[in-house]
């Protein structure tokens, strides 16, 4: 009787372990299927879609718009490192953390920045000498983001906060009223060094 | 056992069914088996009593003014202000001199200028320098004294967080009304204090332990809360004492409850001090206000009672202490007073060479280099500590101690690492934001790993990061729109062209159509002279 007992309490425990066992391994594949899918759009590139290509390469891209790489923008540069292959070591504002961030992006080598190109600068803004502004318009023209107003005979001014430090605005000016000063940062941009 | 055991599942199944179980953090499964109740931290760092500043005289002075009176021009995010007063201006306490900026004494704006401001940056800010008139007596009564405090008063009185991070009261008050859960369920009085050294509470309640019942009743009718608790260590022995000799002479019965707490660090942290009251986690960006759970200080508690009564905050209490003090003790210091004049006055001089000067206590701290920084809100302590060398860095040997004593339930040395590297997109996934900075984690670091120091580095590095990707995006589409105006610009040219072009091409005779239209044109404007 009791070996009865036994053999039926065991078939049953069996059978209960094997079918949970049946129903968890019946579940997997869905939750993971999701996961996969993200980790997909997590790198936001399809292959076939270049657009989205240049869109995440211009995204890297520190929008100075200043025009050192030869392009006339951020996006312009992003466009022909895409299509046409164009080096990835022509920015100097993005500097080498550039560089390793677009070789790991794109599978390219990590070259050493262009020296042609210019030095990474630290972070500026351009001021206008007020006094001696002519009201040419020039600067205003060449500014690549509207960070200058002001209008014909009247004196301009940069807004700083929309200011990149591109310095395009500095061969215009004819009469050199134009400067580039490091930007004082407030308390609330200050931040804890690394600990050494 | 058995009992309870299934009381828990229920509980636990009721909140899966309503929360839904996804919210990510590691339940734990053992919690459920053990008699822990929520009101033991299940972290932090049990650390010996250290309050040597209160075992001399109970009575708390109050310093002389100073020759300077200083007043930074930031407010509690340490964002500038604009001031709204001139130099050679009479200023008296309470007068504003900035939005949310009031001055401590009766005096002269002597000048507005850049000094050094208790900041661990060292940087100097912009401030209000007061000359001050010395013989008059700045703690008078400036509104007339109120039935029942409001709102309007407390933030009329300029009160702010006398506990750490200096918020506006009466921005706490409003925002609390404004979250989802829309009114104040339970309020607690956070009289915790549990770093060591300081203990600038602790001899406020023992000194004034009535006016605080007091005050503890005015909040409960101002907030409408529906449960308040005032919490306190178990071991603040005199102060508990009178405590409990006003709640029993207080007029009528009072309507909140005391909790004694057992001394642990860092639970006077507003989330762990939630936890531990009420055994509700409040994780990433979800707030106690958000829980309906408002948290004050109680010598915040206290400022809105000497609001009500007319009195605006222009003073606190502020602990001397550390190993280089021979006078460790509490005082009252006007706001704007220097560190050095603290420590001048209450006569520890004698070491100043050589201690290192941190402002606030010796766990959640910083150090300053220039002592004439003024005493602020958020200035609870000033320690003198002696300059050690620096403990050799070894390499983390992964012990786990630093997650078990994390007190938001952390991985301290998996974020190091990830920290370290600057991988802040990983650095995020382990909840770095959520890290309250209490130091739990360097104290028990057996290889002295600057733990909370790389964290802090870590969430500025984020936060610079966040801001030059907002300036990247504003600055790219700022571009685009001038591109897409430029080429509208050229396409309108072009269209122009074109039709003159097309007029010149279908024109028989174009010499006596182009005079034809100056003659016209000279017609026009003859017209309209």
């Amino acid at each position: 009787m009791t070996t009865a007992i036994a053999f039926v309490l065991f078939s049953l425990i069996a059978a209960v372990a094997g079918g949970s066992l049946a129903w968890l391994s019946a579940r997997k594949p869905k939750t993971r299927r999701p996961n996969t899918a993200e980790k997909k759009s997590a790198y936001g590139i399809a292959e076939d879609s270049l657009d989205e290509l240049i869109e995440a390469v211009n995204e890297k891209l520190p929008q100075t718009q200043c025009a050192q790489c030869g392009y006339p923008g951020c996006r312009p540069y992003a466009s022909a490192i895409i299509e046409s292959d164009v080096p990835i070591n022509q920015c100097p504002p993005g500097g080498v953390a550039l560089i390793q961030e677009l070789s790991e992006f794109l599978g390219k080598e990590a070259i050493d920045p262009d020296p042609n190109r210019g030095d990474k600068k630290p972070e500026q803004v351009a001021i206008i000498i007020e006094p001696d502004c002519i009201g040419c318009t020039l600067c205003i023209a060449a500014c690549p983001v509207d960070a200058i107003v002001g209008a014909s005979r009247y004196m301009h001014t940069v807004i700083s906060d929309h200011c990149t430090g591109c310095e395009l605005c500095l061969p215009p000016c004819p009469v050199d009223c134009i400067e580039l000063i490091p930007i004082q940062k407030p308390l609330t941009q200050w931040h804890w060094p690394k600990p050494t | 056992m058995t009992i309870r055991l299934a009381k828990k599942i229920t509980e636990q199944a009721a909140e899966w069914l309503t929360k839904g179980i996804t919210e990510g953090r590691p339940r734990r499964l053992i919690k459920w088996f053990s008699s822990t109740s929520s009101r033991d931290l299940r972290s932090g760092l049990a650390l010996p009593r250290n309050k040597p500043s209160l075992s001399g005289d109970r009575e708390i002075k109050t310093l002389s003014l100073a020759n300077n009176i200083c007043i930074p021009l930031l407010n509690y995010q340490q964002e500038a202000l604009t001031p709204v007063v001139s130099i050679g201006q009479t200023v008296r306490p309470g007068d504003l001199l900035a939005p949310g900026v009031i001055a401590s004494c009766f005096g002269v704006i002597e000048s507005i200028e850049s000094r050094a401001v208790n900041h661990p940056s060292g940087i100097n800010s912009l401030c209000i320098i007061i000359s001050p008139e010395v013989d008059k007596p700045n703690e008078v009564a400036v509104y007339p004294t109120q039935e029942n405090v409001t709102t309007e008063r407390i933030s009329a009185c300029a009160i702010h967080g006398l506990g750490g991070a200096g918020f506006k009261t009466a921005d706490k008050l409003v925002a609390i009304n404004a979250t989802d859960h829309g009114f104040v369920d339970t309020l607690v009085i956070n009289a915790v204090e549990c770093e060591p050294l300081i203990s600038c509470d602790e001899s406020l309640i023992a000194n004034q332990a009535p006016t605080i019942v007091t005050a503890i009743e005015g909040l409960i009718d101002l907030t409408q809360c529906r449960r308040c608790l005032l919490a306190i260590e178990d071991d603040k022995t005199v102060a508990i004492e009178q405590l409990e000799l006003a709640i029993r002479e207080y007029a009528q019965q009072v309507r909140f409850e005391v909790v004694y707490l057992a001394p642990v660090y860092p639970s006077g942290a507003e989330r762990p001090l939630v936890e531990r009251l009420t055994g509700k986690q409040t994780p990433g960006n979800i707030f106690p206000a958000s829980l309906g759970i408002l948290c004050i200080n109680v010598a915040t508690a206290l400022a809105t009672e000497r609001a009500r009564q007319g009195h605006t905050l222009i003073s606190r209490i502020v602990t001397i202490a550390g190993e280089l003090c021979d006078n460790p003790v509490n005082v009252r210091v006007t706001f704007g007073t220097s560190v050095y004049d603290v420590i001048q006055q209450t006569g520890n001089l004698a070491h100043i060479d050589a201690a290192r000067i941190r402002v606030g206590g010796p766990l959640s701290g910083f150090f300053i280099q220039d002592l004439s920084a003024p005493i602020t809100a958020t200035t609870n302590c000033i320690t003198l500590e002696r300059s050690t060398k620096s403990e050799q860095i070894h390499p983390c040997i992964r012990c786990g101690a630093c997650s078990d004593v994390c007190p938001v339930d952390l991985l301290p040395q998996q974020l190091n690492t990830y920290c370290v590297n600057e991988n802040t997109e990983k650095a995020k996934v382990f909840r770095l934001s959520e890290c309250i900075e209490c130091a739990c984690c360097d104290a028990v670091c057996p290889s002295n790993i600057p733990l909370t120091q790389t964290f802090r580095f870590a969430k500025g590095l984020i936060r610079e990061q966040d801001r030059q990707s907002l300036l990247a995006t504003q600055a790219e589409s700022r571009y685009q729109q001038r591109e897409t105006r430029l080429a509208d610009r050229l396409d309108k040219r072009a269209l122009k062209r074109d039709a003159a072009r097309a007029r010149l091409a279908t024109s028989k005779d174009p010499i006596a159509d182009a005079l034809a239209r100056a003659k016209q044109r000279r017609k026009r404007s003859a017209d309209d002279q």
